[in-house]
């Protein structure tokens, strides 16, 4: 059996598990705990170890989607998840420029543990102040946009939009893989 | 479009970062916000930015500040002011222009944009307000109200984003914001620019020169016996400033990976951010990824 693994990181609220959830096509093994900490302003439940969801391909071929905990405090588990894994989405709410730091540490993170290759998801595009995809790119550390990682909008509610991100992923891949 | 918000959800040092890497030239507003809200004691500040470098500051309490300021050292005749003011061409910084004719010393040009500075030091010491930053379209205006460079408020000075945001951050005293910014104290840092052109103070080149990602900020503060705050606040000053960034530490011993050839090399050859791989991933097939993406694109 071959399976491909795609991490899908961000902070807390960025979309993980509802993107997992959306495309998955077995019900998500979450491990979503009631959050008790600053978390609780933005949703009742949060990840605390991961989400796992899977797409057959065919009798030999598996993806299987692995979803973070968006708090640092589990970066035990970003240490875990991301040594397994093929390749990476970081998803971006546009709308929440307060968590562009804390996205910026899973970045360096994520770098530092696995040099593999990675695209990042903005999402929340719609919701009002949301940044426009240069800014949240400087906001990240990437000043120039030739040289920095494909940035596309998803929306964790859509599977089309999720299959779009994720072919991008791929494409990435090959490209790196070329180089 | 913008960049608008207020304090509660972006730093102004981190605003400083965005414009300052990304270059931009355009117009911050940025309003504090008083307790008691009183609309007639409200200010707004202005800062004007070219091409990733400041270039003025305008207090809307403070009209025509820069001749204020000349008129009250005396450095020039009033009626020659007033009439130099209507000489200068439109395009032109008015402190270039008098210095240009003699009017004003380099010295003076100097003094004038280290008033401004010095008001922008004070705006970094503000906990809540907002802002909003417009840049500058290709006609060199402001497209939502057409309004150009302040040049009869510019010293024709210009000052790097990175260093006074530095500069800013050396002058705070309650860094009580930035708690949740704060590296912590088992984080180390990692260089991301390629160098720096602007003074840093001793502790500031030695994490410079630290910032490889393998010693911890604790452990660099016991090395160079300094308080650990300190360090950690002076780390987050760099980080704004766009020079370094904080990273997990990795040991010397894991900085060597092994290449295909069984050789042992370093992870951070050439100065860049290689990353450290902790095992070997299994590599996915043509025939898998082919697979997935045909499957991704006829499935949803």
């Amino acid at each position: 059996m071959e399976i491909f693994k795609i991490v899908i990181t961000g902070n807390v609220g960025a979309g993980k598990t509802t993107l997992i959830r959306t495309i998955s096509e077995i019900d998500v093994v979450d491990t979503d705990r009631h959050a008790t900490d600053e978390t609780a302003d933005l949703k009742a439940n949060t990840t605390v170890a991961f989400d796992f969801g899977r797409i057959t391909l065919n009798s030999e071929q598996l993806l299987y989607l692995y979803g973070t905990p968006g708090q640092s405090r589990f970066d035990f588990m970003w240490d875990i998840l991301i040594n397994q894994s093929q390749a990476y989405v970081l998803l971006v709410a546009a709308h929440r420029p307060k968590d562009f730091r804390g996205a910026k540490r899973i970045l360096n993170f994520m770098n530092r543990k696995g040099d593999i290759p990675m695209i990042i998801g903005m999402t929340h595009t719609d919701c009002e102040g949301a940044w426009e995809a240069d800014d949240v790119l400087l906001a990240l550390g990437f000043a120039d946009r030739e040289t920095s990682p494909p940035l596309v909008q998803v929306n964790p509610e859509d599977p089309r939009s999720i299959a779009q991100c994720l072919v991008v992923l791929l494409e990435q891949l090959v490209t790196t893989a070329a180089a | 479009m913008g960049i608008r918000g207020s304090l509660e959800t972006f730093s102004l040092p981190e605003l400083f970062q965005i414009i300052g890497s990304g270059q931009k030239s355009g117009r911050l507003r940025f309003t504090p916000h008083t307790k008691l809200d009183d609309p007639q004691n409200k200010t707004t500040f202005e800062l004007w930015f070219k091409r990733g470098f400041f270039v003025t500051i305008i207090n809307s309490n403070q009209y025509q500040d820069l001749i204020a300021k000349i008129q009250e050292k005396a450095w020039i005749d009033a009626m020659v002011l007033v009439k130099n003011k209507y000489l200068c061409p439109a395009d032109k910084p008015f402190g270039t222009y008098l210095k240009e004719n003699n009017l004003l010393t380099e010295a003076q040009r100097e003094w004038l944009f280290d008033q401004q500075i010095s008001q922008v030091y004070k705006l970094f010491k503000i906990k809540d307000g907002s802002f909003n930053f417009e840049e500058i379209d290709q006609s060199n205006k402001i497209a939502s109200d057409g309004e150009g460079f302040p040049v009869r408020e510019m010293t024709g000075k210009k000052r790097k984003i990175t260093e006074l945001s530095l500069a800013a951050m050396r002058n705070l005293s309650d860094w009580s914001r930035f708690v949740e910014d704060i590296p912590r104290a088992e984080m180390g840092l990692q260089q991301v620019a390629k160098g720096y052109d602007i003074h840093l103070t001793s502790l500031e080149k030695h994490l410079w020169s630290s910032a490889n990602g393998s010693i911890s900020l604790k452990k660099l503060a016991q090395q160079k016996e300094v308080d650990l705050q300190t360090l950690q606040r002076t780390a987050l000053s760099m980080i704004f400033a766009g020079l370094v960034e904080e990273m997990t530490v990795v040991s010397p011993a894991e900085q060597f990976i092994s290449n295909s050839s069984g050789e042992l090399r370093p992870a951070f050859a050439n100065g860049s951010n290689t990353a450290i791989k902790s095992k070997a991933k299994p590599k996915a097939s043509k025939s898998l990824i082919s697979n997935l993406v045909s499957f991704l694109k006829d499935n949803f």
